[in-house]
This record gives C-alpha cells, structure tokens and sequence, in this order.
C-alpha cells in the first residue's frame, strides 16, 4: 500500500515537472518547423495545431544554416573544450590544494577564491576590457579562454568533493614514497569523475552560454561564439525572427545533450571505483 | 595561427602607422545583413569599393542590433581607439558628444562641403545631428512611420478602410472608433482580434507622436536639460490618458507583446491597423508571396490628434566618428564615401530602408518604375512627403539614453493599467535627478 | 601507530612548510588566474565606485564614499534590495528542492530513467536571453500559450509579467525552468558518488524510503548540497537576462532586481561610478550570504 503511493507521488512529480519542462520545448520545437505568420496564429486559441507542425517547413532551420551557424557551433565546441581541459587541471589542483593541505593564509585564500566567483561579468567589462587589451589578447582565442579558465566556482566544487575522500588513502601513499603530483594525479583525480563530469558542464556551458564578452572582446566574424551567432541571426532590423529563433533555441539545446550523453556513463564508473574503496 | 598573425600585423600598422602604407578604419556596425544585401543586389562590395578608390581599407566589426550600444559603450568608456566609425542611433548623438564618444566634423570639411551636405540631406536629420553649430556626425539612414492595414477585417465590420492619400489622413478618434467596431464584430464570430497595434510599441521612438501632436512638445526643454514641466505638460497628460484607454478601456490592443515581436502579430491576421516603420513592407511582402499571409493588406498615413497637427516619427543611424582613434582623416573620407549620392542610391535601392539623403531618394524614386504600383507607391504618395513635411526628431539632450529609457517604463506601466499622471510625475522626477550630472557646467 | 607517527614527522617545522610549498604549487596556477581576470577587476570597481562623473562640469573627480551615501538614500535602491530578497529567499529553496527530489527520483541506470532525465536535460544549452523570449511568448497575456490553455480549462486569463503583483514571480519561472535541471546534474553526480553499501546497510537494518532518504542520502549529499546552495545563490543573485530582456525591471519597479539596476546605471543611465558602487554593495551582499550559508551547512568542518 505504501510503495503504490509512494510510486503514484512519484510519478505524479515527474509528470508535473516534465509538463513544465517539455511543453515549452515541445511548443519551441513544433513551431520551428512552421512557417513565422503561423507560429503566433496557432498559439491561441489553444487547440491540437498548436503542437502539430502544419503547414511544415524546414524555412527557419535553412536561414540559421546558410548564415554561417554551423561553424559557430564548431568554434564554440572548441573554445567549450579547451577552457574544460585547461580548466579541469588547474581548478582541481587548487581544489586539492584547499582540501588536503593546512598552509598559512588559507583561509584568507579561500574567500578570495570565493569572492572572485561572485563578479558579474556585466559589472567587470570594462576593467577586464582594459586588462585583455593590456595583455594584447583582444581579437584572440585567448581573449575567449584565458578569462574563463580559472573559476572560483570550479574549485569549489573540487574543494568540497576531495573533502570526502579519506585522508588514510593520501598518507598511505606518502608512506609509499609518492610524489605529491603522483597522488594528486594517479589518486584523487581518478576518484573524482562524478566532480569532473560536473565541472566540465559548468565550464562548458558557461562558454556555450556566454554572449556580452565574446561580443566585447572578439571583432572577427569568424570567431563568433554561438549565442552571439543567434543574436545576429534572429535579430533582424527592429524585429526579432521568431521562427529562426526558435530553431537556434532547439539546435543549442540539442549539442549540449550530445555531449553530456556519452559523460553520463562515467556517473556508473565513478560512483563503481569509488564504491569499491570508500 | 593566422589570427595571431593577422592581430600582430595590426599591432605593427597601428605602431608605424605613419610609414605604412595602407590604412585600416575599423567600422562597428549593426547591419552585417545589409551590407551582403547590398552585394547580392549590386554587384559589387561596398568596402572594397571604398578601397579601390582610396586605398584605405575598412574592417567591418559587426554587433547584433540590440547590443551594438553596449558595445559601444563598453569600448568608448575603455578609451578604446578602435571601432574608428560606428554607427550611432540618432538621438544618442549629443549624449555621445557630451561624453566624449563622438568627434564633431566640422574641423574636417571644407565650409562648401558641409553647406552641400546640410542642402541634400532631409531637415530633421540634421535637425538632431546639430549642436552650437557643430555636425557632430554624419545622417545616414532615415525612417518614416505608416500605418499598415487589414483590409478584410475593414470588410467584415463594414468599415471603409482609410487611402493611401495625405489628404485623407484618419484621425486617432477615427481609428479607436473603427477599431472598437472591428473587435466587436469579429467578437461575435468568436475570434480575438485587436484594432490597433503600434510596432515599436511604447518606445519614445513611436509614441513621442502622441504628444508632440497635441502640442506637448519632445518632453525635454529647449535647451535640452531639463523634463519638469515639459514631460508633465498638458499635452503630455492628454497623450498618455488616451494610451492608457486605448490598452485598458477600450481595450483595442494587446497588452505584453514586445516591440519585436509585433510584426508577427499583424502577419497572424489578429491586427487591424498596424502602426509600424516602412521597413516591414519586404516583410509582408515575402509571407505574401509564400502564400503565408491570408489577408488583404494596405497602407494608409500615419493618424493624428483630430484637435492637433499631423506629426510623423522619423530619424535612424548615423556615421561617428571616435575622438579616439588614431585615423581620423581616413574614418572622414570613409564618411565622405559613405554620404556620396551614388553610394547612398545604391544603398537605398537594395537594402530596404530609407536614407537620409534626399536628393538621392528622391532620384531613385522618381526614376524606378517599382515605385508606380503597390506596396512600393506608397513611397511617393507618402514617405516623401511626411520626411519632408511631418516628421519630427526626438528630443536633443544629452541625458537622451536615460530618457528613451524611463519614457518607455512610463508608456510601458501606463498600458499595463497604472495611472496616466501619477507615472507621468515619478518618471519626470527621476529623469530631472539623473540629468543633475550633465547640468553643473551649464 | 606507525602512520600516526610519520604524520608526526611530517608535520615538524621543515615539513610544514615543505608542505605549504607543495600546496602553494597546486594553488598558482589558478590563482594567478583569479588574480588577474577576477580580483584585478573587483579592485578597479571599489576604486571606480569613490569618483563621481559630472559631464557639465567636465571629468571625474575623487569623492570618498559620497557615492555609496547617496546610493543609500535611494529609495529606488531600496527597492531592488527588497526585490531581490524576496526574489532570492522564493527561488533557491525552490529550485533546490525540486532539483534534490528529481535527483533521487531519476538517480538510476534503468533505461526508461536514463531516458526521462535526458528530456529533463533539455533546457541546459538554451541560454537563459533565448528562454526569456520563448517565456515570454508562452505568458503573453491575450495571445500566450499559457493563457489560451487556461481559458481551454475554463480559468480567467492572467496578466503574468504585464502585472506588477505577478510578475516577480513569472521571473521565478523563467528562472527555474532555466536553473532546475542544471541544479539536479550536479545532485545528480553527487547522488553517484555515495558508495551503495549505505543503501544496503540501511535496507538490512530495514529503513524505510524516507528513513534512507534522510539519514542516509542527505547526510552524504551534504558537501554536494552545500556546492549547490552556494552556487544557486550567487547565479540567482546575479540574474539578468529576463529582466534585460522581457520587463526591463518593470512594471512599476516590481522586477528591477539588483543586478538590472546595476546594468542600467552603467549602460543607460551613464552612470558608471553609481555602477561600480551597486556591484560592491552587491558584492558584499552576496559575499555575507554565502559565507552564512557554507557556516549553517558545515558547522562542524573547519576550513
């Protein structure tokens, strides 16, 4: 009696929350296959039409394409993933850093980190403007990546997960005679696949979702990172192209899942090893 | 890699620019779409063009529309010596001037040379590029506001739908009244539809019209620094209480749909009059050909107060250039291209708006036989006249990004229900405190 | 013993500071990332936030913390604090809750679960600008989606973000359909990493669901939870984009949060040193509550 009804609120939750979720998506997805006059005619009064893709066309998603968003979305997977790599390794050192060693000043440090995670990046253009120019990286790929590398976030999120790794497995590697790095390295950083999965999708989505600074700091058109693209691509004189906006909205929804699918096995592998030596 | 290269090479220009011999203007601009516009129609590129014929060479850095001010902004207040040009909204040019944003061009062209442009170009666009006798940038595009019409929703409710004539120009108390009629007939037949739905709804670009037609004037003083007793004056009032009937007693027109999104709306079929800038002719013209549109359309003259002037909004973007740079004789002579009549044709014929330079336009239109039949006539029959006769610019003042931005919270709060006068008072004196900063040197 | 012993050794003055060396190392990298891109920036914006602007007089010029004193006496300042609390006490425990119960709910290998929590996935690349202009087409109030599926069900349609007692909360939305699902990725992961002989343990002694949950689950998620909490509260504090692009803080004040203030001052009120001062309030607002938050959640572990 208990499980069935633990079972229906379950399910109950579930389908509350996929409503929420879904139908916008569902409604954004339907109507980027229609042609842009009949997106806000089938949307009241509320019928079946309004999630039946008729009259069909492909319109929206030829328009996103043949403006170049294609290569926008390779360039921002590659700055997504250089900033991941260079990011999962500092950012999980200092993590390491913060959760295993006592040293003067730490605590002193670590708000530091904390506070530098607070900025909004609309209030600190300026300033990071003149510091980008300084370093002569305006127009780069280091004007992309360098800023977004380090992230107080990030190791905070590390800090807190090498936290809840015994410490007995650390000195018995010192016993061993390893080398700090080797610990760091061939220990902690194996046994923290769960925080690099999560890491990586907070690096990786900060990228894919930025906007005011690629428009800021980078002038090449072929350097356009992809929610700039969408901008330029959806906002036409004083209207916005609905129907383009919406295909962009399903296509930059879709890659991020792409990617996070294959990283979802390592979930299994993580919470596996870990398993068998917590 | 060959970024890096491509950015060292500018760091060596800009460094030796004195014994290089080509120049690069960067140019920040919004109209990444335009300028291919113009290829495609033209046949040849604007930029290189400019290039062929002087050896400059001009970078174009593109921004989206809604964010090119930011940009701008961000850049200009890092005393960056780069965009060298941009394109600046047209009430903004004091503001920038002010700050320091802009280089007046007076100090770079020959009296002829700005005698010829002031003649050319139409009145209120040098109207607001103008300050104590300095042009503090170049006019370049130009807007003029119509009013689209659905001819079938006319037809249901029995209404004759006003002409493509300025002489048979409706009056506001004609339009609610028809508009009042097309909703309740269409009520009965149980389909929602809105009688009047402005394009740029609640923005001053647009609704500034309401006012200064029954002789409330731009909101500003003369002088361009004060707002009490000029944003709060009795034209004003009687402007923003017939705003605030249209959307909450009569209610003829929706409430919540952006400016961006309107034209959507009209396409739909739901819109009876729709008040909006030429340029969505191209836009209704393409659902129309795709078969997409479903319904008779027209164009009529902007409306007015029946007890006041015929008013039409207008102005658009114009060329600055940044006191920063360290090219300005070559970001002048891109101006001067960018204002030459042939260019300026070239321009207007392709890329779908209209252009501050009259002489030009007016070439164009009176030659092209495109202009004798609909949609496009409705360029002579009215466009023409209303920039030269009606239009009126915006305030000029140098709290201007300030104002546009309170004076469309205040046409924003009154369409979603609050009190017409009370707004009217608390946006005045918010924008009177911000414009303290800009009052002390006076 | 022996280890308790060479943990002794190690810890004598040459070690300790061999040590901090060591842990210095691992720290620079990132920190001089930090230093440059994040702490550079917030020094030149409490220095910036002591001059005052005046165009008719010409230039900058060095005022103290006039700035802050006159920022304090803004009633419209005033305002957005109270907005933003509100805001900010509704939406994290909202979101997080929400986030903590599909977590456990979809934490499992099953295919059908597998497939469920990838449909949930959905809003994460979306960029909270594009969200906002969907949302906002889906709660317009004569033509949006929400409203004709209400009138569909017999309910009087609403005004949503064109009413000022709404509106706030239709941001509420916006925010967590955008926030929910990239909270539970990381509870998610958390969820992963508990070693299943809990669970066993605890369904020999015979737990129930809820016991399992709250003793077991939540006690382990903790260092995760606390991740979440902080995080959520900083992104939830700096929220900007819905506001910028649907309400622009309207109507009638009721949606301009902190943030959008801040944003205003320095791109539309030409303002930039009254922008400055708003971001090292708001820095330190925010600070203050994140460390009161890591302080309630870890009590008991010192840094």
């Amino acid at each position: 009696m208990n499980k069935v009804f633990i079972r229906i609120i379950k399910y109950f939750v579930l389908v509350i929350f996929g409503v929420f979720v879904i139908v916008p998506f569902l409604w954004t997805l339907v109507s980027s296959f229609k042609p842009m006059n009949a997106i806000l005619k089938d949307i009241a009064p509320f019928s079946i039409k309004t999630f039946i893709p008729v009259p069909f066309t492909l319109d929206s998603y030829k328009e996103l394409f043949n403006g170049g968003f294609m290569q926008s979305i390779l360039f921002s997977i590659l700055v997504g993933i250089l900033t991941v790599v260079a990011g999962i390794l500092i950012n999980s050192t200092a993590g390491f850093a913060f959760a295993k060693f006592k040293f003067p000043g730490k605590k002193a440090v670590f708000l530091t980190v904390l506070i530098s995670s607070l900025v909004p990046f609309e209030a600190i253009a300026v300033p990071l403007f003149i510091i980008v120019r300084w370093m002569h990286l305006l127009n780069t790929m280091g004007a992309l990546v360098l800023p977004m590398i380090a992230n107080g976030l990030c190791v905070f999120l590390f800090y807190q997960f090498f936290k809840g790794i015994p410490t007995d497995l650390m000195e018995a590697a010192i016993i061993d005679g390893a080398s700090w790095w080797r610990i760091y390295w061939q220990i902690f950083l194996p046994l923290s696949k769960p925080a690099i999965v999560s890491a990586s999708l907070l690096l990786f989505l900060s990228q894919w979702q930025s906007f005011l600074w690629p428009l800021v700091s980078v002038q090449s058109s072929k350097m356009r990172m992809v929610q700039v693209a969408i901008a330029f691509l959806t906002i036409n004189e004083r209207t916005t192209l609905l129907h383009v906006l919406l295909a962009a909205a399903v296509m930059s929804s879709i890659i991020p899942l792409l990617l996070i699918f294959p990283l979802q096995r390592y979930y299994i592998k993580g919470f596996v090893t870990s398993g068998m030596k917590g | 890699m060959k970024k890096w290269f491509i950015f060292s090479m500018i760091l060596v220009v800009s460094v030796f620019a004195f014994s290089s011999e080509k120049i690069t203007v960067f140019f920040g601009s919004w109209m990444e779409g335009n300028f291919e516009t113009f290829k495609e129609v033209n046949g040849y590129d604007l930029l290189e063009r400019f290039t062929e014929e002087t050896g400059i060479q001009v970078e174009p850095i593109f921004y989206p529309f809604r964010e090119l001010i930011q940009a701008i902004e961000t850049r200009m207040q890092a005393k960056s010596v780069s965009p060298d040009v941009f394109e600046v909204d047209s009430p903004l040019s004091l503001s920038y001037y002010i700050r320091g944003y802009t280089e007046p061009l007076n100090e770079y062209l020959t009296e002829e040379e700005l005698n010829s442009l002031k003649e050319k170009m139409f009145p209120a666009t040098i109207k607001i590029a103008e300050w104590n006798g300095k042009l503090l940038n170049l006019p370049f595009e130009n807007s003029s506001q119509v009013m689209y019409i659905n001819k079938d929703l006319f037809e249901k409710a029995g209404i004759e739908p006003p002409k493509m004539d300025v002489n048979g120009r409706w009056t506001w108390e004609q339009v609610v009244e028809a508009a009042i009629k097309i909703k309740e007939t269409m009520k009965k037949e149980g389909k929602e539809v809105w009688g009047l739905l402005f394009g740029q709804v609640s923005r001053p670009y647009q609704m500034l019209v309401l006012p200064q037609s029954l002789g409330g004037g731009s909101g500003v003083s003369p002088d361009g620094y004060h707002v009490e007793g000029y944003l709060n004056n009795e034209g004003w009032k009687k402007a923003m209480k017939w705003w605030y009937d249209v959307n909450n007693t009569y209610k003829i027109s929706p409430k919540g749909v952006a400016p961006e999104e309107t034209t959507y709306l009209f396409l739909s079929g739901k819109v009876a009059m729709f008040v909006q800038g030429t340029w969505d002719i191209p836009t209704i013209l393409q659902a129309e050909k795709q078969g997409e549109l479903g319904f008779e359309w027209g164009i009529a003259p902007h409306p007015y107060f029946k007890d006041g002037e015929p008013v039409t909004p207008t102005n658009s973007w114009h060329l600055a250039v940044n006191p920063n740079s360290k090219k300005i004789e070559a970001s002048i002579e891109f101006l001067k291209f960018m204002s030459r009549d042939d260019i300026i044709a070239d321009w207007f014929k392709s890329v779908g708006q209209l252009v501050a330079n009259r002489e030009a336009m007016a070439k164009v239109i009176e030659t092209d036989p495109k202009y004798n039949d609909f949609p496009w006539n409705s360029y002579k029959e009215i466009v023409l006249y209303e920039l030269q006769n009606t239009a009126m610019p915006r305030p000029k003042t140098p709290f201007y990004l300030e104002w546009e931005d309170l004076v469309y919270k205040c046409f924003e709060d009154v369409r979603n229900g609050a009190d017409p006068i009370q707004s009217l008072e608390h946006y005045m004196q918010i924008i009177e405190r911000l414009a303290k900063k800009y009052q002390g040197g006076k | 013993m022996l280890k308790k012993k060479n943990n002794n050794a190690l810890r004598g003055p040459q070690g300790l500071s061999r040590r901090s060396l060591v842990a210095y190392l691992f720290l620079i990298p990132s920190l001089i990332g930090l230093a440059i891109f994040r702490v550079l920036p917030i020094i030149y914006t409490f220095i910036g936030s002591l001059f005052n602007v005046d165009y008719g007089r010409g230039g900058t010029t060095f005022v103290g913390f006039e700035n802050y004193l006159d920022v304090l006496k803004d009633p419209i300042f005033w305002n957005s604090v109270k907005t933003t609390l509100i805001f900010n006490v509704v939406v994290n425990p909202l979101q997080i809750t929400i986030a903590l119960i599909l977590a456990v709910l979809l934490n499992g290998t099953a295919r059908t679960t597998r497939f469920v929590r990838t449909l949930f996935l959905l809003p994460l690349g979306v960029s909270v600008t594009i969200a906002s202009t969907i949302w906002n087409i889906l709660l317009n109030p004569n033509e949006g989606l929400v409203n004709s599926f209400l009138k569909f069900l017999g309910i009087p349609s609403q005004p949503f973000l064109t009413s000022p007692s709404q509106a706030l909360w239709c941001i509420v939305l916006i925010a967590s359909w955008c926030g929910i699902s990239y909270w539970m990725m990381f509870l998610l992961a958390g969820l992963q990493d508990i070693p299943s002989e809990y669970y066993e343990a605890a369904k020999i002694d015979g737990a129930t669901n809820w016991q399992t949950f709250w003793h077991v689950t939540l006690p382990l998620l903790k260092r995760t939870l606390t991740f979440v909490i902080v995080a959520d509260t900083i992104a939830n504090f700096l929220l900007f984009a819905p506001i910028y692009v649907i309400t622009r803080g309207g109507p009638q004040w009721s949606t301009n949060l902190l943030m959008y203030e801040t944003y205003s001052n320095a791109f539309v009120f030409s303002d930039y040193p009254r922008a400055l001062t708003l971001t090292s309030l708001l820095l330190v607002m925010v600070f203050a509550i994140v460390l009161l938050e890591i302080r309630a959640l870890q009590k008991e572990e010192s840094l």
